[in-house]
Order: structure tokens, then sequence, then C-alpha cells
């Protein structure tokens, strides 16, 4: 009768474990900025999608492209029509795991995330240093890193190559509630 | 050019064109430093979808020829929220699995105030494309004219 209690409980346990519990944000927010002396460039981003699998520490990013706001029209066209492209490359992904992430840890903690960003079609591995924030089962994923332009093939016409810096910072910030799917 | 100035009566004075010239300059700055996104417009004919029909997995949106254009959706509030300093509207439809995101236009906060969770509403927005749910920018809420 105990072993097979014990069965029946290793087998319940294996069912809870293969369910892997996992947190989306529908609306990430993720801003670049592009500092030259000619001109500053600031575009947002508020409709990020992002998934963690919180047992197994991995995270997917997915972006609409042509869903980042810019100060002026100008500035959005030549991102979406000349730099992006985004009628043939209208997303950008990023797939990653966060390297020693412990989702039960309340409180606030800082991992690296390695993974892959995709973008205009070119994939690059990164490693981005994250602020993790756990508030009873709430998460939020901030931080910054730098990303270069000729990383990924956007080619800026010579005209224009002072006002566009050769270095973009990135920021992002999301907010994640338990996803149920 | 003073033949010009001569044949309006105008008297030349450098000053006086430069200053115009300036006023004209700034004019332009101004009106491309508005908005990056066109404006919705309540006037403005467009699509119209329901939820469910705009989520429909078989909605091809690369060949649908609606992204950047404006679109109205029916559907019912899941969520209003105010997250990253923006007014967004949740729609759903029949199952909540996927989504219609309506980032607002900021001149809809007084209407966003009047509605709640469950409420059936319409929203007019620009249609960005398709994540796990639909992305709606710029986004109003067509008010009902006054002699319906």
């Amino acid at each position: 009768m105990n072993k097979l209690t014990l069965i029946v409980l290793l087998l319940f346990g294996l069912g809870i474990t293969s369910n892997s519990k996992k947190v989306i944000a529908r609306q990430g927010q993720v801003s670049f900025f592009s500092y030259t002396s000619v001109e500053n460039i600031k575009a947002e981003n508020n409709q990020v999608l992002s998934i963690i699998d919180l047992e197994e520490g991995t995270i997917a990013v997915d972006m609409l492209m042509n869903a980042f706001v810019f100060e002026k029209a100008l500035m959005r066209e030549h991102f979406n029509e000349s730099y992006i492209e985004t009628d043939i490359y209208p997303k950008a992904t990023f797939n990653g795991r966060i390297e020693g992430f412990d989702a039960q840890q309340q409180g606030t903690q800082v991992k690296i995330i390695k993974g892959a960003f995709t973008m205009r079609g070119v994939t690059k591995d990164i490693e981005i240093k994250t602020k993790i924030e756990n508030n009873n089962g709430g998460y939020m994923l901030s931080g910054t890193f730098e990303t270069f332009v000729k990383d990924y093939n956007i080619n800026i016409p010579p005209l224009l190559a002072g006002n566009i810096a050769k270095s973009i910072e990135v920021n992002f910030k999301f907010e994640y509630q338990p996803y149920e799917n | 050019m003073q033949l010009i100035f001569k044949k309006f009566k105008i008297r030349y004075k450098p000053a006086k064109i430069l200053a115009i010239l300036f006023l004209f300059l700034l004019i332009g700055i101004t009106s491309c430093t508005e908005n990056s996104d066109k404006i919705v417009s309540e006037s403005s004919d467009v699509k119209q979808f329901a939820v469910d029909q705009i989520n429909d997995e078989s909605f091809n949106f690369e060949n649908s020829n609606l992204i950047e254009s404006v679109v109205l959706v029916k559907g019912e509030i899941k969520d209003i929220n105010y997250l990253n300093e923006r007014s967004t509207i949740i729609l759903k439809g029949r199952s909540n699995d996927r989504l219609v995101i309506c980032d607002m236009q900021d001149n809809q906060k007084q209407i966003l105030q009047k509605l709640s969770i469950g409420d059936a509403i319409d929203v007019k927005g620009i249609l960005k494309g398709s994540l796990n749910d639909i992305i709606l920018l710029n986004c109003i809420i067509p008010q009902p004219k006054n002699n319906e």
C-alpha cells in the first residue's frame, strides 16, 4: 500500500513538473536611443511580447518593428522604409536563457541572459545584464544594452551617416503576469 | 529681387524677410514634429472586424494589405491599463487566447474613464500586425453622432 502511494505521488509529482510554469508580458517596453552631435533619435515600442518559462529559465521576446513610435514622422519613415525594411522584416526576436535564475527567490536578483537576437534576418549571440524583480510571483525584468548598426547590415546613406550613432542604446522593461494556455 | 519689391510696393528690409523665412521654417519644423504616426480621426472610412474575425489564425496579415491602415474592431473590454504611461484597452472575443491590444491616443483619456471591463465597444486604430495578440496604435473610440 505504501509502495503504491509512493508511486502515485511520484507520478503526480512528475506530472506537475512537466507542466512548466510560464509568465507573459504582452505590453513590454523597448526603447532605443541614438546620440550624435547632429541629432538625438529616440523611439519606443510599448507592445513587446515576452514569455518566460520559470522552470526552464528560458525567455522569448517578440516585437513588431513598425510599432516603434518616434518624435518625428521623418525618423519613423526612414527607420521603417530604409533602415529596418519592416515590410520585409516585420519582427525582431530574442530567444535566450537566464543564467542561474532562481524563480523562487523573492526581491531583486541581477542575472546574465544569454541568447540569440534576430533583426533584419541577421542573428547575433548577445549577453544582457538584467535586473529581475520578483514580488510574490509578479516578475519584472529591466536592463540596458548596446547594439551596433553594422552588425545587422543596416545601410545608412553617407549623407545621413552623421545623424545616426554607430552604437545604439537599447532599454527594456517587462512586467509579467501568469500565462494560462 | 528689388524689382519685385518695387512692383508690390514693399520696402526692401532684409531683417523682415529673414524673420518671415524663419517663421515659415518654424511652422515646417513643428508640423513635422507633431506625431510620428498618422492621426486616426472619426471621419475616416475603415474596414470593420469583430475581435474573433481579426484574430482568426487563417487571417493572413501579410497579404491583407491592412498593415498600417486604419481598422475598426468590435469587442468586449477585457482590461484597461496605464502601463508605461500609456492608456491601453485590451479587447477580447469569444476566447481569451488571442486579444486585441489598443494603444490609445492621448486625447481619449476622458472617454476611457467612462468605460468598464465587460463593456462592448468599437475601437478605431492603425493596425500594426500580430504577435500573440493583434496590435493597434493611435486608437480612438468613435463617439455616436448627435443625430443618431
